[in-house]
């Protein structure tokens, strides 16, 4: 009888390559570098199969196998004695290895089928063993070993939010609290699921409220698409890549607006909050420390989605109820003028020649900017703005509030001229604390 | 012609890390670090050192068979070779020259990529007895290339 895997949990993050060594009949042993080795349930680990066809031949004529992994903190190694059970080509498992794969593929710039997962390699562990001792002075400190009531913590910080502002915060300062996930935002999807956008955002130098990417960008857009959580414990690497296709790639867009990023982020998990079918967005968290999202902690995070997932639904089901609170001073006086320019073509919007937000969001305040200036109107409803074809809102699942947010609080990140600011029901307010020079482009 | 050619020779150098396999009878494997590696000049034979302590199933299977396989990797880059042959213990003492200058090496080389400094120590001194080595040398009959990309495994 083994011990259980879990106790070396760790070393299944991706931190440190293993390597596999297997064996053929007639007595030549191989040996192959593995970047990510996979914990499944039931004393069982998965290797994706790229790139290894004498290792799975090996594999299909004697079934045994030998892996060395190693502990990212204790630098520890590990030997596990395998036996080859079955190639998955399919399935949860082979969805889930297969979305982590795209998904830092993704990342990292890798395009088309190169890196596409091919199958699953799953091995009983027989036996394993430490093969030299842990240096325990290492160990990272360790959570909270009760999880239950993390969540209960957690769950109730977030029934107390009375509309989708607090929700989302109160979510992120529980997360903080109580897992210590100190980097933290989220992503929404529209309202058609093209595009995500940042609507709440924790622990950044720079929120970056409103910025887009597409689902199936990146390792969060990958999230969204799959409809899967993703975690990577090694975005070094990654990261270089990136930098490297980013380099060959010189077409400049003046509306593109990063994510939110530690700039040394090395850790990464992306958990989508899906109801039903639909993915409404997805929890994104980063981290400075390598491997610093363990498979229990996405659990609990993914148990957490859920709960938001039915928390959007029941707050954003009141679109009245929509809070939009003010977390600035008073603006100050109208003695300058500002310059707001409005692209039609994807609806952009630039102040004194800096880039704001584009999208829905952007025609929504263009809308309310027009307004301001032609009619001098400064009181809005949400209503009218559902209601004007040219804001360009989907017939259903508009997300209207979650627009709202995220454009109230990419307002208050730039110190615009201008903020809004919710009054009542369904109403909201523009504030203007300088004279406005509109200007349409097509 | 020669197993490995010049250009591979001149890549064999300190700083790289890997693993040797051997296999018992049933054909389970066995896996060990390499501490030092080094070409020999004139032959298609490679040096390497494993720990002693960790690598006794290893070193019993070659009483079994002498094939081996030895996965050279470029830490920073995953550039990786397989190197397959006939595997025997040394003969020659260990070079405690050529093992502090791999041991160096080999530091700054995961240091490169995000690992702790003094990781090469601490791995090291888990170990009971940690510099007593073993010696092993693989005359090297074919070469393949690890690196991890489309086509990977291919005999050079």
């Amino acid at each position: 009888m083994t011990h259980d895997l879990h106790e070396i949990e760790d070393c299944f993050q991706g931190v440190i390559p293993s390597y596999l060594a297997t064996c053929s009949a007639d007595g030549e042993p191989n040996v192959v570098c593995v970047s990510i080795l996979h914990l499944l349930p039931h004393n069982r680990v998965g290797v994706s199969c790229q790139f290894m066809n004498k290792t799975l031949r090996n594999l299909r004529e004697t079934g045994l196998a030998q892996v060395i992994a190693f502990h990212p903190w204790t630098l520890g190694e590990y030997r596990l004695d395998l036996r080859f059970e079955r190639l998955l080509e399919s399935g949860p498992m082979y969805d889930k290895m297969s979305a982590t794969l795209a998904g830092v593929a993704s990342q990292s710039g890798l395009k088309g089928s190169t890196f596409a997962l091919a199958s699953v390699a799953e091995f009983e562990v027989v036996s394993w063993c430490k093969t030299t001792p842990e240096r325990d002075s290492a160990q990272p400190p360790k959570a909270s070993a009760d999880p239950i009531a993390q969540l209960d913590r957690i769950s109730a910080a977030m029934e107390a939010a009375t509309d989708l502002d607090a929700l989302f915060d109160r979510t992120f300062e529980a997360l903080a609290c109580e897992l210590g996930l100190a980097h933290s935002f989220l992503l929404l999807a529209d309202g058609v699921e093209e595009q995500l956008y940042n609507v709440a955002s924790h622990g950044f130098e720079q929120a970056r409220f409103g910025a887009e990417i597409a689902i199936g960008e990146g390792l969060y857009g990958t999230a969204a698409a799959r409809r899967l959580a993703i975690r990577t414990g090694s975005m070094r690497r990654e990261r270089l890549m990136a930098q490297a296709v980013a380099r060959e790639s010189d077409h400049a867009d003046p509306t593109y607006l990063a994510l939110p990023g530690l700039p040394g982020a090395e850790s990464s998990l992306a958990v989508p909050v899906v109801r039903g079918e639909r993915c409404l967005g997805v929890l994104c968290f980063q981290s400075e420390r390598a491997g610093a999202f363990s498979e229990s902690l996405e659990k609990t995070v993914t148990i957490v989605a859920r709960h938001l997932s039915a928390m959007i639904g029941l707050l954003g089901a009141n679109a009245k109820d929509v809070e939009l609170s003010a977390k600035r001073g008073p603006v100050g006086g109208r003695a300058l003028a500002t310059r707001v320019k409005f692209f039609e073509s994807d609806g952009s919007i630039f102040i004194d020649e800096e880039y704001l937000i584009k999208g829905v969001a952007g025609r929504i305040l263009w809308r309310v900017l027009s307004n301001y200036v032609a009619d001098q109107r400064d009181e809005f409803s949400s209503k009218e703005i559902r209601l004007d074809p040219d804001v360009g809102l989907p017939a259903i699942k508009d997300n209207l509030e979650a627009r709202l947010i995220a454009l109230r609080k990419r307002l208050i990140e730039r110190a615009a001229a201008f903020r809004i600011e919710k009054t009542g029901r369904g109403r909201f307010r523009l504030e203007v604390s300088r004279e406005l020079l509109l200007e349409r482009r097509t | 012609m020669a197993a490995i050619p010049p250009e591979l020779r001149a890549w064999l150098r300190p700083g790289l890390a890997g693993m040797i396999a051997t296999a018992d009878a049933s054909g389970r494997p066995e896996l060990s670090r390499i501490w030092a590696l080094r070409v020999d000049p004139d032959r298609d034979r490679i040096e390497v050192y494993v720990q002693r302590t960790v690598s006794v199933r290893l070193l019993q299977n070659l009483a079994h068979s002498e094939r081996a396989a030895l996965n050279a990797v470029e830490v920073d880059t995953y550039r990786s070779r397989l190197f397959k042959g006939r595997c025997a213990l040394s003969a020659a003492p260990i070079d405690e020259a050529l093992l502090e200058a791999c041991l160096t090496a080999m530091g700054e080389a995961f240091s490169s990529v995000g690992m702790p400094d003094g990781a090469v120590s601490t791995i090291l001194s888990h170990a009971d007895a940690p510099r007593d080595m073993v010696g092993l040398v693989l005359e090297v009959d074919c070469v393949f290339d690890q690196s991890p990309k489309p086509g990977a495994g291919a005999r050079l």
